[in-house]
């Protein structure tokens, strides 16, 4: 296990720009393996295809894996990435081959780390470091894979946190510096990838540094699962990572608007790595090293970026190139970023000092509309969301959603109206405001919305250990909180109650007291 | 325990209690409220605060207009405060400077709590105020007002499902009363709207969640059609036109087009069986044996699929399918359908841009009489992409080392024949009645610029009178030039033991294969090839020279004219200025030679080599290749290089056997010629060399004994 580098690697980062490295896949194509490189010994009579599976390599050809490492530090590389994309459970179960996910990782981490530590010893003045990378997986939390059931979903977020937990404790018994999130194009698989990471580091009693990088699919300039990019950063932020950036999907020319906004908005440090070009018709990429180099130099002097690298279709050359073109460039500086509740649904939605009063819809709750209360209640779903979409166009930028009825199953109803949400753009485009008394329907509330959402509500009605273990909780789902002036002897009615309640709730939550 | 957790990050809500209730401890509640939230936004640096706001007002439920006045003024004074968010009903909010002065002040006499019987008197007025009218309107809905087809192309740009089957069946009624099936509702506004769909999301102006709301206004829409047009088939009597089984490749879940397409050729009476998504290679091609499928379509979106898509059609050839395959889906492409799928399997690979093409498509490939035409069109079309493709700079080539390890391998089992007779033989004056029989008549109306297979052209609705006629004509000189010998047919072949060393032939004197008589050099493939396939060469085709024996080999060489004389009819139609006839005696010349050609290749395999003595093909069978053997010519895709017929003409000493000359520029006189060589061996097919690299260039040049300057000169085309 490898001691917390986060300090050495930010005093780095204030220094230059890192680079990071580039495509594994491409580099492993060129070897031309066979069903039977990727078998090796120990699966040769797996009952399963195995070709394709490039992390099944860390164990039958580990030489090919840590060669292609070795000529991307040699290129100039500061952050190996471990050949880990698809070594979580959900990806590996294609193969058939669920049970060596963390020996997968462990393997990953290491062979990765022998590559750095062997470039660290020839020079000690330039050292490398190991980014365990956690993939998105093959499925997506907040979108449904039947076309006729918007409300499916053929993964759980309980069932991504388990398998990137396993992931993330491979990664870290192999010898990773720091955490890549990657490629995130379901924003609710990062966040159950970033919970299962808070929730591993408590129980470790130490952080490690987190790098998160998100994939714009396409030309309007959003994830897969719809959100642009500050709404991407105001639902992930939460567990303050080291860097925040954008790969894959897109070439340098179409990614850089995108950089350029992160940079804007992010108060922490910038990364980016593009792929070489948009793909040819033959799903190849053309854009040379020098081409990709110079557009990435290009925002490197434009002050956009901190951490620099290649994704699908990029070689040890192009990694040369940046490295070389990015010398000497003067890294990014994080900027002040006023502090303000930044919310987002697919887009932001942020409150600071100057912001207009804002509408919070009522409508959808069952406790205080009779009309919405019976419409769940006869399962009439499609008229419930006509009254979400309505308040949406009536001007509410936050909708509050409750399901808090004697006769309803509160929990499944929270879930279930939530995902319907979730493939409703008109309606998830606003955050969510997760409105009950019970803690388990916030909870399960809370697994289902992909933006930064709102708790409503948390208090200390039941003491202080209850009340910080749910704010903690909050967090870690990456949601604000309403806190309800309300504490062990009831709610506050008169002007002293009140303020002395939210006075010593707030110094409970930040600490300041 | 310390979380720090961020202030930003919290709201307070310090709790809205209900005011005018006729109890005096809840009187000073909003004020209390309100001062709370002043003080928060004092002491507690970045945080919000937010409440429910229609509890202020709860002892007047039912008074709509009282209500919404209490909550305007609570809000007016609260924002102030610092109140930054509040649970509201966001249709019923008043502006307080809107409000009627006389309710204002009762009201703000209640929320600030100004004087003891505020609240009573409050309610004593709120009987006099008349219900305010909701500002609720419900959603915007003035494009209801737009004709039908605007409003189905609008809900499913804006995915409403709320009026599609209204909207369908409006249309629909009105498509049938004009005399228009139900299908027609799908083939025009649908698709039509679909297709704006796709233009908004490929100028990213729709993202993938709205484009997946749109199919589902899609689905509601074809669902309510689909009775009609199932009752429309029942009056029809139309039946199943045939089943096609369609799946979205292993690794990819996008369907939502493969789901239109499905939806569309189901509606034009195919049979559609839908595998769903992820489909391993293995289950599409049972399912389509088990189901007779007559077709498989493939959908994909993301780029690995384009690799599944050629491992399938790989599989297609490998298992024998014979059915076309359709390729389609958003990454697909028809560069890349027909340079990287299609040369994986041989029955037609067809792309198919979208859904609305699909039915056009399948229709014609499963349609008696125009399949065969349809096909041979596309099969043009892609071997022109695949030429453009190839002529473009950055073609992926391999190392003639690389090239060379992957020859296809020497046969053990071709077991080469020995040839009856060696050497030389000459056959002069052929009888042309009995070359007619061997004439293949396609290339004759391509001389006429006429495009299309025949004899079908003769059927064709734009050129099948044009066609006719050159036919009737052709057909009516044909019979002169034989009656009345316009012209001579000669050939001239031989036969020769032979073996290869690398990419040259030997050809030997006699069967000691110790004196060289000439060797003949060829050029292999170098572009990337499919996996499993061989970088061919003509060589190949001969067994390898190996030290003391190896194999023994044959090969053969030939020169055909039926052009000698010619020239005297020629100048006969030119100087009447007929050049309609010159040109039509041309054409049949070069089919005479093609044919003599044609003939003497059966001759030679079935007598003079022997090799294929039972061989027993009608010309149809001779037209389409099916025997063993082939007789490339220097000029043409699979052997390039033109300099290779001096060598023919050396062997055979062609101009002195038959009157055939070759200019400096390798062109045969007369011009109604065919020269080339004769491969046996049983695995001798056609290809295309195309490109090859610099490595190549020089070591031909070297084994030519020429300068790479002139070699360069020669091949210039394939550079």
């Amino acid at each position: 296990m490898q001691p917390d580098r986060t300090s050495e690697l930010s005093a780095l980062l204030q220094q230059r720009i890192l680079v990071l490295d580039g495509a594994m896949g491409t580099m492993i194509q060129r070897h031309g393996l066979t069903e039977k490189d990727y078998r090796g010994e120990r699966f040769a009579a797996h009952p399963h295809d195995l070709k394709g599976n490039n992390d099944l390599l860390l164990l039958t050809k580990p030489e090919v894996i840590k060669g292609i490492h070795a000529e991307y530090l040699a290129a100039g590389a500061d952050i190996l990435e471990t050949n880990t994309f698809n070594a979580t459970a959900i990806s590996q179960a294609d193969y058939k081959l669920e049970p060596i996910v963390y020996e997968l990782n462990v393997a990953g981490a290491k062979l990765a780390r022998e590559a750095c530590d062997e470039f660290t010893a020839k020079n000690p003045a330039k050292p490398r470091f190991v980014a365990g990378v956690l993939g998105p997986t093959s499925r997506t939390g907040s979108i449904s894979p039947d076309v006729n059931d918007p409300g499916y979903r053929n993964v759980t977020f309980d069932e991504l946190v388990e398998t990137y937990t396993e992931a993330i404790r491979g990664l870290v018994d192999g010898g990773a510096d720091l955490l890549l999130v990657e490629t995130v194009f379901d924003t609710l698989n990062a966040k159950a990838a970033l919970f299962a990471i808070e929730q591993f580091f408590e129980n470790a009693g130490r952080r490690w540094p987190v790098m998160i990088s998100g994939t714009i699919t396409d030309a309007s300039g959003r994830t897969l699962s719809g959100q642009t990019a500050e709404a991407f950063w105001n639902s992930l932020n939460h567990i303050r990572p080291l860097s925040f950036g954008l790969n894959c999907a897109l070439g340098s020319k179409e990614l850089r608007q995108y950089v350029e906004e992160l940079s804007r908005v992010c108060d922490c440090f910038v990364s980016a790595h593009p792929n070489a070009g948009l793909p040819n018709a033959f799903g190849g990429y053309d854009e040379t090293p020098e081409q990709l180099a110079e557009e990435v130099a290009d925002w490197a002097k434009h002050g956009f970026v901190n951490i620099v690298g290649g994704c699908c279709g990029t070689s040890p050359d192009h990694i040369a190139a940046i490295a070389k073109y990015v010398d000497g460039v003067k890294p990014r500086a994080i900027p002040e970023v006023e502090k303000k509740l930044r919310l987002s649904g697919l887009e932001p939605f942020n409150v600071g000092k100057d912001s207009l009063f804002v509408n919070v819809g009522e409508r959808t709750n069952v406790t205080g509309s009779k009309a919405f209360a019976r419409m769940i209640l006869e399962g009439r779903l499609d008229d419930a969301l006509a009254v979400a979409r309505q308040q949406v166009e009536n001007g509410a930028q936050v909708i509050d959603i409750n399901m808090d009825e004697a006769m309803l199953d509160s929990k499944a109803a929270m879930d279930r109206f939530l995902k319907l949400i979730a493939s409703e753009p008109d309606i998830a485009r606003v955050p969510i405001m997760i409105d009950s008394s019970k803690w388990e329907v916030i909870e399960a509330g809370l697994k289902c919305i992909q933006g930064k959402g709102i708790v409503n509500s948390i208090s200390m009605k039941e003491g202080e250990a209850s009340f910080l273990h749910q704010a903690k909780l909050a967090r870690r789902y990456g949601a604000a909180v309403v806190v309800m002036a309300f504490d062990e002897a009831g709610q506050a009615d008169t002007f002293k109650r009140k303020t002395e309640i939210c006075q010593r709730a707030y110094e409970l939550l930040t600490g300041e007291r | 325990m310390k979380i720090g957790f961020p202030p930003e990050d919290i709201i307070f809500d310090p709790n809205i209690f209900a005011i005018a209730t006729g109890i005096a401890e809840h009187d000073n509640y909003a004020v209390d409220f309100i001062e709370a939230c002043r003080w928060i936004r004092a002491h507690l640096p970045h945080a919000q605060i937010s409440g429910g706001v229609s509890n202020v007002s709860f002892s007047f439920r039912g008074n709509d207009a009282v209500r919404e006045a209490i909550h305007t003024v609570f809000l007016y004074h609260a924002i102030k405060a610092g109140l930054s968010m509040g649970i509201v009903n966001a249709g019923m909010l008043g502006v307080y400077d809107d409000l009627e002065t006389a309710l204002r002040e009762k009201v703000e006499d209640v929320v600030l709590n100004r004087n003891a019987g505020a609240g009573e008197a409050l309610v004593e007025f709120a009987q006099t105020v008349k219900e305010g009218k909701a500002r609720d309107t419900g959603p915007d809905l003035t494009w209801r007002q737009m004709p039908v087809e605007e409003r189905l192309s609008h809900a499913l740009v804006k995915g409403i499902t709320d009026f599609v089957v209204a909207d369908t069946e409006e249309c629909r009624a009105a498509l049938e009363a004009a005399g228009q099936p139900p299908l027609s509702v799908i083939e025009g506004p649908l698709m039509n709207g679909m297709n704006v769909v796709g233009d908004l999301f490929g100028e990213g102006k729709m993202f993938l969640p709205q484009v997946v709301k749109s199919a589902r206004v899609m689905k509601q829409a074809v669902a309510h059609l689909i009775p009609y047009i199932e009752a429309e088939k029942l009056r029809t009597g139309a039946t199943s036109k045939g089943k096609i089984v369609v799946a979205t490749v292993k690794g990819d879940v996008h369907d939502i087009g493969k789901n239109i397409v499905g939806v569309v050729l189901g509606c034009n009476g195919y049979d559609i069986v839908d595998l769903g998504v992820m489909v391993p290679c293995d289950k599409i091609l049972n399912a389509a044996r088990e189901h007779g499928a007559q077709a498989i379509g493939l959908s994909g979106l993301i780029t690995p699929s384009l690799e599944e898509m050629s491992h399938v059609a790989a599989e297609m050839q490998r298992q024998g399918f014979d059915v076309p395959l359709l390729i389609g889906g958003a990454t697909t492409s028809r560069a890349h359908t027909a340079i990287k799928i299609a040369p994986n399997y041989q029955s037609p690979v067809i792309y198919v841009p979208d859904a609305s093409r699909a039915v056009g498509v399948v229709t014609k490939l499963l349609s008696i009489d125009h399949a065969a035409g349809y096909k041979a069109e596309v099969a043009a079309d892609y071997e022109k992409v695949r030429a453009q493709h190839a002529n473009k700079k950055g073609v992926a080539m391999v190392t003639l080392e690389a090239a060379r390890a992957n020859a296809l391998p020497w046969n053990a089992a071709a077991k080469p024949v020995q040839p009856k007779q060696i050497g030389v033989t000459v056959l002069k004056d052929i009888d042309l009645a009995t070359l007619a029989e061997y004439i293949d008549w396609g290339p004759f109306f391509q001389t006429w610029d006429l495009a299309g297979a025949y004899p079908k052209i003769l059927d064709d609705e734009k050129v099948g009178e044009a066609a006719r006629n050159v036919f009737k004509d052709g057909q009516a000189m044909l019979k002169q030039v034989i009656a009345e010998k316009w012209i001579t047919a000669n050939a001239v072949f031989g036969l020769w033991p032979a073996n290869r060393i690398g990419d040259d032939v030997e050809l030997y004197t006699d069967e000691t294969r110790t004196k060289v008589l000439a060797t003949t050099h060829h050029l292999r493939q170098q572009h990337e090839r499919p996996s499993g396939k061989p970088h061919q060469c003509l060589a190949d085709y001969v067994a390898p020279r190996v030290k003391n024996g190896g194999t023994p080999d044959w090969t053969g060489a030939f020169a055909v004219t039926a052009g000698i004389g010619i020239e005297k009819k020629l100048a006969e139609f030119e100087a009447a200025h007929d050049d309609y006839r010159a040109i039509m005696l041309k054409s049949i010349a070069d089919r005479l030679a093609e044919a003599c050609a044609e003939w003497l290749h059966a001759r030679v395999r079935k007598e003079y080599w022997g090799y294929a003595a039972d061989e027993a093909l009608g010309n149809d069978a001779l037209i389409r290749e099916e025997y063993r053997g082939i007789r490339p010519a220097p000029g043409y895709p699979a052997c390039p290089d033109h300099t290779e017929k001096g060598t023919i003409f050396a062997l055979l000493d062609a101009t002195a056997a038959i009157g055939m000359e070759l200019t400096e520029s390798y062109a045969m006189m007369p011009a109604a010629a065919v020269s080339g060589w004769f491969f046996a061996h049983p695995e001798a097919q056609y290809f295309a060399v195309s490109k090859i690299g610099r490595d190549q260039l020089e070591d031909w040049a070297a084994r030519k004994g020429m300068s790479v300057a002139e070699a360069e000169r020669w091949l210039a085309p394939i550079l």
